[in-house]
């Protein structure tokens, strides 16, 4: 049931102004900024969708980015596959690898969950690495050497394509709130026995919102590596996306919609400024960190929904339009 | 008794590790009755009334409803067969609004398409969560929580409803004001099975009860004849 209202008008403005931001020249380095925004806008929502509203706090979700970029590499390097089959293929690959291990994991619940799902990154970096080269005339490249991704495309086709995997994210992040399978995550985290006895499938939905968030995320690694041009394990599995992710969520505040967009912001800029203070960025970051958990655990968004006018806001914007 | 009963347990026997909560219990429960199960803390009602929801699975025995084995099914679909219950402790979705609690309780295809009718049924039940259906669950009153619960656990539409303690922590009038709505659902045509510490409300308002120690059934009869029975005392008091 969509019904127009303010928020939706915000939206596609903001989107158009993004859009046509490269045809009226600006600046690559600001460019750049935004296209790593909108990367981030999704791996950050696509985290909120499993800690913030499923109660599934993994840490692996490095390693299923990684498992999509080498996919998408491998089936252009190899096969010279076109984008549009070789890039939801490789998001294919990355959930069919999650429905896989959603087995073993998904027996373990909380922090054991996180700290099984933390180990896939390091496990995938072992194992990619380990794949010795194929050798290949002049370069030294397959497997645990890394693969070169020639897309063919130009950078600022790479920046709609980011704009639409943002932007996506965003819609996609309504549409299942609202839906079934949103009430029902919903209800598990608030009590998962309650939650049970209303005849809610836990596993199911669980599974289901691990499966969706994966594939989103595959789609944000892919629209990352087209524009990064090459893929190697250390960088493909490293926990550094994590930090991005889980960032931009418990800056931006957990469990809200806004949060996502407003840390993602943040975060972006935070990688762009702190470069410039090297020796003092991880001091900074972590004193950062740990002022929000400390004074507003529920993040930015959490503690502006304590503002009466923050709320006069939300609520005029979602107030329908007829 | 006529005909098969609505809900069967043929010796059921359910084990935590190596302890046993539950040794050899069998009961049955008519269509329409309200049935009550008495026994003192930690006699293994709750652990007779997870089972019956599947949350918990029998060791031993059979679980049987409408002539369906459902001991070994999971939770969902013994709800989508006709089964509520309204858990111990309330357990009421607390960040999610009163509207919100219900439509989860009506998750069920089944429940789903009848879930208006539902509403307006719980709604009709309990005036005040329609008062309140906006506001969030977790502010509610402990006496308003519990009737969240029961109208939750009706959203399913069910043909046996499971109360778990609902009079727990709760003030004499609140609790007088849920039992009246009971005997209104049990009217309406849900049957029932009640499982109380209160050992006076609930003969008072079942019509028959099987009295649990140490997770056996020591006695079960006809609810007028329990009263003065000894061994409810003893099942409370020990020997």
């Amino acid at each position: 049931m969509f019904r127009l209202n303010a928020e939706y008008i915000l939206l596609v403005i903001l989107t158009l102004i993004m859009a046509l931001l490269p045809v009226v020249g600006i600046g690559w380095y600001t460019l750049h900024v935004l296209f790593l925004f909108f990367v981030y806008l999704a791996l950050a929502n696509m985290w909120n969708l499993l800690a913030g509203y499923s109660g599934l706090v993994s840490l692996g979700q490095p390693a299923f980015m990684g498992i999509a970029g080498y996919t998408l590499a491998m089936l252009l390097w190899f096969f010279d596959t076109p984008l549009y089959i070789a890039i939801p293929a490789a998001c294919a690959a990355a959930t069919a690898f999650a429905a896989v291990l959603s087995i073993p994991l998904f027996r373990m619940r909380g922090f054991y969950f996180s700290i099984g799902t933390l180990l896939l990154n390091e496990i995938c970096r072992v194992w990619f690495n380990w794949w010795r080269p194929i050798p290949v005339p002049g370069a030294p490249v397959g497997g645990g050497a890394g693969f070169g991704i020639r897309s063919g495309l130009s950078p600022i086709s790479i920046y709609y394509l980011a704009l639409a995997v943002g932007i996506a994210s965003i819609i996609l992040m309504r549409f299942i709130l609202g839906s079934k399978l949103g009430a029902g995550l919903m209800a598990i985290r608030d009590n998962e026995r309650a939650a049970a006895t209303c005849g809610i499938d836990i596993f199911r939905c669980k599974l289901y919102s691990f499966l969706i968030a994966t594939f989103f995320t595959g789609l944000a690694a892919c629209v990352f590596y087209l524009f990064q041009g090459h893929i190697e394990p250390t960088g493909a599995f490293s926990i550094s996306w994590l930090n991005v992710m889980l960032m931009a969520v418990i800056i931006g505040g957990i469990s809200t919609e806004e949060g996502p967009i407003v840390g993602s912001a943040i975060v972006v800029l935070l990688s762009q400024l702190l470069p410039r203070y090297a020796e003092y960025s991880p001091l900074i970051l972590g004193v950062l960190l740990t002022l929000i958990i400390t004074f507003t655990p529920p993040g930015i968004i959490g503690m502006m929904r304590k503002t009466r006018l923050y709320n006069a806001m939300l609520k005029y914007l979602s107030k329908p339009i007829t | 008794m006529p005909g098969e009963p609505l809900l069967k347990l043929e010796s059921v026997s359910i084990y935590y590790g190596n302890f046993c909560a539950v040794k050899n219990v069998s009961l049955s429960v008519y269509e329409g009755e309200i049935v009550s199960l008495i026994g003192a803390n930690g006699a293994g009602k709750t652990t007779v009334m997870n089972a019956i929801m599947g949350l918990v699975h029998p060791a031993k025995g059979s679980i049987i409803f409408e002539g369906k084995r459902i001991d070994k099914l999971d939770t969902s679909q013994i709800v989508s067969l006709g089964v509520s219950l309204v858990p111990e402790g309330r357990r009421i979705f607390s960040t999610l609004t009163v509207y919100e609690n219900l439509m989860a309780g009506a998750y069920t295809p089944r429940a789903r398409a009848q879930r208006e009718q539902m509403l307006k049924r719980v709604y009709d039940l309990f005036p005040i969560l329609q008062e309140r259906s906006k506001q969030l669950a977790g502010t509610l009153s402990g006496g308003e929580q519990q009737m969240l619960a029961i109208g939750r656990a009706l959203m399913s539409n069910p043909k046996l409803l499971l109360l778990d303690e609902i009079s727990l922590g709760l003030s004499p009038i609140v609790t007088l004001k849920l039992y009246d709505a009971i005997r209104r659902i049990n009217s309406e045509g849900t049957t029932i099975l009640l499982v109380e510490q209160n050992v006076r409300q609930s003969l008072k308002i079942s019509s028959r009860a099987y009295i649990l120690k140490s997770g056996e059934i020591v006695l079960s009869g006809y609810s007028k004849d329990l009263k003065d029975e000894e061994e409810i005392k003893s099942a409370y008091f020990g020997v």
